[in-house]
C-alpha cells in the first residue's frame, strides 16, 4: 500500500509541471515587483488619476470600464490581506 | 498561448506596496494581541477556578452532603 505513494507523487508532478510552467511564463512578466525605473512612472500615474478625479474626467468612464477598474482595484486590495496572512503567520485568525 | 500583458506600473507598485504594508500590519497586530491574549487566559483560568468551586458547593448543597455527616432533621 505504501509503495504506491510515490506513484501518487509522480502523477501529481507530471500533472502540475506544465501548469506551473505556464503560470511561471505569465508571472515572470505580470507579477514581478516594479523595477526602480517604474516607480516614478507609478507616482506620475497616480497623479494622473487624481487630476482626472478633480477635472471630472473620471466621471466620464463607461460602466464597462468602471466595472473592470473595480475588479482590478479589488485584486490589488486583496494583496493587503495576503500580506497580513504572511505577517501574522496563519491563514485564519491570529494564533495568540 | 496569449502573450503576457504589460501591467501598468501603478498597479504593480500598488500590489507590492499593499503586500508589504499588509505584512507589517499583520506583524504589528499579532504583537499587539499576543500579550492581551495571555492576560485574558490567566484571568479566565482564575475565574474558572472560582466558578468550579461554587459549582461544587452548589452540588453538595443540592445533594445534602454540604454539612458533613448531617442527618436529616
Amino acid at each position: 500500500m505504501t509503495w504506491r505513494v510515490h506513484l501518487v507523487f509522480s502523477a501529481a508532478a507530471t500533472y502540475s509541471k506544465p501548469r506551473l510552467a505556464t503560470f511561471w511564463h505569465y508571472a515572470k512578466v505580470e507579477l514581478v515587483p516594479p523595477s526602480p525605473a517604474e516607480i516614478p512612472q507609478a507616482i506620475a500615474g497616480i497623479k494622473n488619476i487624481l487630476t482626472g478625479v478633480n477635472s471630472g474626467r473620471l466621471g466620464q468612464t463607461t460602466v464597462k470600464d468602471a466595472f473592470r477598474n473595480g475588479l482590478v482595484c479589488t485584486e490589488v486590495l486583496m494583496w493587503f490581506y495576503i500580506g497580513e496572512c504572511i505577517g501574522k503567520g496563519g491563514i485564519v485568525g491570529y494564533a495568540v | 498561448m496569449v502573450p503576457p500583458v504589460a501591467v501598468s506600473p501603478v498597479i504593480k507598485t500598488a500590489r507590492w506596496s499593499f503586500l508589504l504594508i499588509g505584512m507589517f500590519y499583520g506583524k504589528q497586530r499579532y504583537d499587539y494581541l499576543k500579550p492581551r491574549a495571555e492576560k485574558e487566559r490567566l484571568v479566565e483560568e482564575a475565574e474558572k477556578k472560582i466558578r468550579e468551586e461554587q459549582e461544587k458547593i452548589a452540588k453538595a448543597l443540592a445533594e445534602g452532603t454540604f454539612f458533613k455527616n448531617a442527618s436529616e432533621c
